[in-house]
Formats: structure tokens, sequence, C-alpha cells
């Protein structure tokens, strides 16, 4: 095993509910790795800006009023435009007839409000592990 | 009030009865370990009135008559034999326009409670043609800026026959000065204007997240719309105290109770502090209060012991006189976190457990999720599904019948007494530790808050507590989306055009005018005389936007940023 892996967990726009991201943060927290969570009504150029930052392994955004429509598409687009390959997933409330659009721009999972912890985890892991995989000298 | 021979006997044949029935009480169904609440009170297997000898239970210190001190029965003598509670239901569609169909419709059919809900820009003070509200206008509720926006949504309806309730809270203070001024502007006497604000802010820094300035700034608001409507308008709440929202977000029943405690004594410290008499505020609050049947006793007990605690509160410790100003009012219900998207019509049963719980715990009103929230904003069918579940209790069941029919339950009074002890014990923690504003400032209550919800989650994915659906009696089923409501992007250029505008006709002079004169009064200390009332419901007036008002104090308190977690 190598360093932790580091995610960014946060809310984009301006949805304020958040015990479903804070409940995420715990249980990657317990699952080893390092969280930062940046907390609510974040705008998506900060969320990139300190994503590049951090340099963090991915980005986490939640969302549970339909923002995310917008503002997902908006965060993968300014990590790309500065050269980041920094992967970004989606939890919350999301419809599953939104879910291919989301994924054809640029979202790589989404996760719905009954998503199981034990699988968001093992799906950072072996997201991060593979490409960790790719990258390494 | 019990015999002390008569209990001696009583102890005597329980302890008999233990002994002849011990393996069989020691047996515990599978897979349960132990019975316990909630919110962590251990439940016996039987209760009589050894228990509340035991506890020192007097009826009438304790429980008193319904409409009596301590109010534990219920703030009112008669409850539901005089009036029923009210059923409500949370609207909004996105335009004002199409909000004041939805309206006259309630009103029409003989409706006279329109509950509104804002969409997030609104509700942030954020005016539809900022950035910041991109992909959010109108998407979970109205869109209303301004009061040109009021004028069409109640365009027809006469502000004198309906109650209304609105949900904003960082832009509280817009909200009521809007409401007041239509009622002004159309000649009415305010004393005739009926409803309600939630301005709550404290809990929107903690469970909720609709916050813009730091606390401080943000119980200021609050304390001068309780002064301003003080006297004025009688028949209006200027605010709603939430536990609701902690509740939704995984927290047991009788912490709820004590952040809802604790932020009215922010509320009511800081008024007091300025030389507002209690008297005159007090009777203008009441609480929004989780009524989820998943803890159903924890609940409806941690209720009536919240009743009897804010009245000694209100006595105690601001000798508060008015019997009015003693009598927690609640509207009870649940935003559906224990709804499942799994055989979601099961949903339907849920409905009805939480609606009976907050009817046995007295609530004045009672709003509960529809069955297909779990799919999206609800649909027409789901809302009338739960307004008749709502219409079945009121009329079919017989249960608002007579007063607090549990009062006397060995059991709800035993778990009554044990309640209202956690809950102080819980609110003379957060006390110690500066009172709920320093709680939010240092992140002490958002902690709290990650814990409960933490574990609230993880009980049931890891099947600890039942959840039928999810984690037992499940069925090899796809997630079947059912037709859901989508807002309409073209909304949002509507709104944006509308706001725009608006700029162009009105007198921007004046607006400007009323904008400084809210920053300059924002500038001064926050006594009772530098209220903001007056210079919002001036702004308000010559049609200055929520996001005008809103920005006008951002460049004097600046926003608030939440401590990490």
């Amino acid at each position: 095993m190598g360093k932790p892996i580091k995610v960014l967990l946060t809310k984009v726009g301006l949805d304020g509910h958040n015990w479903g991201v804070l409940a995420v943060a715990s249980a990657l927290r317990d699952a080893g790795m390092e969280v930062i969570y940046l907390g609510r009504h974040r705008t998506p150029e900060e969320v990139a800006a300190v994503a590049i930052q951090e340099d963090v392994d991915i980005v986490g955004l939640s969302s549970l009023a339909d923002g995310h429509r917008v503002l997902a598409p908006r965060v993968v687009s300014l990590l790309r435009e500065k050269g980041s390959d920094i992967p970004v997933i989606l939890g919350g409330f999301i419809q599953p007839e939104d879910v291919p659009e989301l994924k054809s721009k640029g979202v790589a999972e989404i996760f719905g409000i009954h998503s199981k912890f034990g699988n968001i985890v093992a799906y950072i892991r072996s997201n991060v592990e593979s490409r960790r995989a790719q990258t390494a000298p | 009030m019990f015999e002390k021979a008569k209990i001696d006997e009583l102890k005597t044949d329980i302890k008999k009865w233990e002994k002849e029935n011990s393996a069989r009480l020691r047996t515990l169904r599978k897979p349960v370990e132990e019975f316990a609440t909630e919110s962590g009170i251990p439940v016996k297997t039987v209760y009589t009135p050894a228990d509340l000898s035991d506890k020192g239970f007097d009826y009438s210190k304790d429980l008193g008559l319904p409409g009596q001190y301590p109010f534990t029965r219920g703030v009112s003598p008669s409850m539901y034999r005089e009036k029923l509670w009210h059923s409500s239901i949370y609207s909004g569609y996105p335009t004002p326009e199409e909000c004041n169909d939805l309206w006259k419709t309630i009103v029409a059919g003989g409706g006279r409670e329109i509950f509104i809900a804002f969409d997030l820009p609104t509700q942030l003070g954020i005016d539809p043609d900022n950035k910041r509200a991109e992909g959010e206008v109108g998407r979970v509720g109205v869109s209303l800026s301004s009061l040109k926006d009021w004028e069409i949504g109640f365009d027809g309806i006469d502000l004198r026959k309906i109650s209304l309730s609105v949900n904003l809270n960082a832009p509280g203070i817009i909200a009521i000065a809007t409401h007041l001024t239509l009622a002004k502007q159309r000649g009415l006497d305010l004393a005739e204007i009926e409803g309600t604000c939630q301005n709550d802010i404290l809990k929107e820094y903690t469970a909720r997240g609709n916050f813009i300035y730091a606390p401080k700034h943000g119980v200021r608001l609050v304390g001068d719309t309780l002064a301003y409507c003080a006297g004025r308008s009688p028949l209006y709440r200027p605010i709603q105290i939430c536990g609701m929202h902690f509740g939704d977000s995984g927290v047991p029943p009788v912490r709820e109770v004590a952040l809802a405690l604790c932020d009215a004594i922010a509320y009511y410290d800081d008024a007091t502090k300025k030389g507002i008499n209690i008297d005159d505020i007090a009777p203008g609050v009441s609480f929004l209060m989780c009524t989820e049947y998943d803890s159903f006793f924890d609940q409806i007990a941690a209720l009536r012991a919240m009743r009897k605690l804010y009245a000694r509160i209100l006595k105690e410790r601001y000798g508060a006189k008015k019997p009015e100003s003693l009598m927690a009012h609640f509207f009870g219900g649940q935003g559906g976190k224990t709804y499942t998207r799994q055989q979601y019509l099961n949903n339907i049963g849920r409905i009805t457990l939480s609606v009976l719980a907050g009817a046995l715990a007295g609530c004045e009103r009672i709003v509960v999720s529809a069955y297909d929230e779990q799919f999206g904003i609800p649909t027409k069918d789901a809302m009338l599904t739960t307004a008749r579940i709502q219409n079945i209790l009121s009329y079919e069941t017989g249960v608002p019948d007579t007063v607090d029919p549990l009062g006397g339950s060995y059991f709800v009074e035993s778990l009554t007494l044990e309640s209202e002890e956690k809950i102080e014990k819980e609110l003379d923690e957060i006390m110690k530790n500066g009172g709920a504003i320093a709680c939010i400032e240092s992140g002490y209550i958002q902690a709290m808050l990650a814990r409960d919800g933490y574990k609230w989650i993880k009980d049931r994915q890891e099947g600890k507590v039942p959840w039928v659906g999810v984690n037992l009696f499940t069925t090899e089923e796809e997630d079947k989306p059912l037709k859901v409501y989508r807002a309409n992007p073209a909304t949002e250029s509507q709104r944006r055009e509308a706001v725009r505008e608006l700029r162009k006709k009105r007198d921007n002079q004046k607006v400007n005018r009323a904008l400084d004169e809210i920053k300059a009064t924002a500038a001064l200390p926050p006594t009772k005389e530098n209220s903001l009332m007056p210079s919002v419901m001036e702004a308000v007036g010559v049609y200055a936007t929520v996001g005008e008002i809103c920005d006008a104090l951002r460049s004097v308190w600046g926003e608030w940023r939440e401590p990490g977690v």
C-alpha cells in the first residue's frame, strides 16, 4: 500500500443538505482515506482550484437539489481545462434518467441516496489504485 | 399520589412475577439484544404504578390539566375536540404565475392554508440573474424575488382569508416585510394577517444549510422581526423554531428537543438583552418538530416533556407572565428520511404512523412528505393521498376525541419523565459550552450531527436497525423511477427576464436610498432602536429585490464560512 487515498468532498452550488456527504466523509475516514471536506455553497471554480492545489486523488460532489445537472459537468470541465485528470464522482439525489448525460459529460460515477458505504469505498479504491498503477514510474 | 402500602404490595407482586417468569423474561425475540428507544432510554418488559412512584411522579406537578401549566398534556383545554390539527401541504411551483394558479385552486377548494416552498436562490438571498443562481432557479420551489412577484402570486387572493406559511430563514425578515407590505398596500389591518415565517436561522448553520451571514447577525435579524410583529400582528407568528431538521438528519428525539430549546434560548437571550419584553414576543413563537413513526413512543414522550420544560424555562429563566408565553405550540411532521424507494407504496403506512404520532403528541399542525418523495418533487396524486391519510386519521379513527390519550400510560409517563431528565442534561451540556451560537461557531453541534447522522445510516446499512424493503423482507426489483416532476429549464430565463424588467421600471433612486439606509443601520450596534425592520420594509416597498437587500447586508457583514467537520 502506498500513501493513503486523498479525497475532496464538498457540496457545490446552493443546496444545504449535508447529512449524506458528512456520513460518506466518516465512512471514507473509517476506511483509512484522508478526507478534505470543503463545506457547503462552494462554486465549481473553488472546488477545481482546491482539488488541484491539494493534489487529491478524487473529487466527490454531493447534491440533492438538482443543481448538479449544470454544476457537476462544470467542475469536470474546469479541471480538464487546467490540465488535471482528477476523476469527479457524484452522490445524492440524482434522477436515473440524468445519469447517461452526466456520464457523457465526464462524471466518472454516480451514487444514490441509498448507496452502500462499502460500494463507495470499493469504487474509490479501485479507481484510484488503477490510476496510480498507470502513472507509476 | 401513590399510597405507599399499595406500592410496596405491588413491588412484592412484581418480584414474585419476575421469579415465576424469569426464563421467559430473559428470552428476547431474535435478533434483538436489548430494548431501548432511539434516544437510548432502556425499555422495560412492563410498566406499573411502581415505576411512576419511584420517579416521584406527581399528577399536578408533572402533568396538570390540558391547557394548564406545565402543559404536558397540551396547550389547549379542548385540543382536537374544538379544532382538528391543520393538515399542511408544502408546495411551490417555479414561478409566481404558476403559484397563483395553484394557490387560487387551494383557496377555491376551501383550503385556507398556503405553505410556500422557495427555490434555493431565494432562500440564499440571490436573484435569478446572478451567476450563482444558475441551474437552481425554480428547481425546488418558487422564485419570488420582490414585492412585484408577491403581487402576482397573491393576485385575487384575500390575505385575510388565508394563513400563509413561508419557509424562508436567512432572508426571513424580507419575507415578513413583504407579506406585511402587501397587506398594507391593500389597505388591510396588520392585526388581521395570519401566517408564519420559519425564520429560524440557527438550525440553518447546522442541519439545513441555508445561511448567509454569521450567526450573531442572523440572530439579530430574527430579534428585529419578533419585536416588530409583537403588538402589530398578533395572528402572525414571526418564527418557527425547528427541531425537525435535526431529527431529519438522524438525531434522536431527546437530542432534537434539546437542540430546539437551546436555539429558543439564544433568540430569547438576544431579545431580552435588548430590552424587549419576553411576553411581547414569546406568544408569537412556535416549534416545528419531528413526529417520526420509527421512534414512536420516544418521539411522543420527548414532545410531552418539551412542553413541560419549555414552560418552566420561560417562567423561571425569563419571568414570563402571560400564559400564552409559556405554551410550546407544535407543528409536527417529518421530511421522509424513513421512506424507501424499494416497495415505495409501503411509505403510505409510514405516513399514517407519523401523522398518528403527531396527533398523539398534540401537534396543532402536521406536515408529512408524500410517498413518492424518494423519487423527486412529489406528484399531485401522492400529495392528495397524504392529505387523505390526514383526513382518515382526523375523521375516521376517533383519535382526536379525547385530549392526550396516552396520558396516564405507565410506560408513556415513565418515558416522559426520563426524557425530561435526559433533555435537561443535553441542554445543560450545550449551555456549559456557551449556548447555541458558541456551539455553532466552534462546530460542536455540527460534529454532534455528523456522528448521529453517520450512525443512523450505518445501523440500517448493517441491518442493526430493521428497515422493511431495505434490510428486511427485501424483494429483487429494479429501482423503477416513477413519473417524477421536473422543473422546466425555460423557467430560469423567464425569471431572469422578470427581475431585469423590474429593475428597468421601478424608481431606482428610491431603491438605492433604501439600500443605503439598510447598510447604515446594519453597521450600527444591534440594539432595539437600531432594528432593521423599518428600513427593510422601506426597501421592499420600493421594489428592491431579495438579492439586493441581502447584498446590502453582505456588504456590511460579509458571508459566513462554516467550520470544518
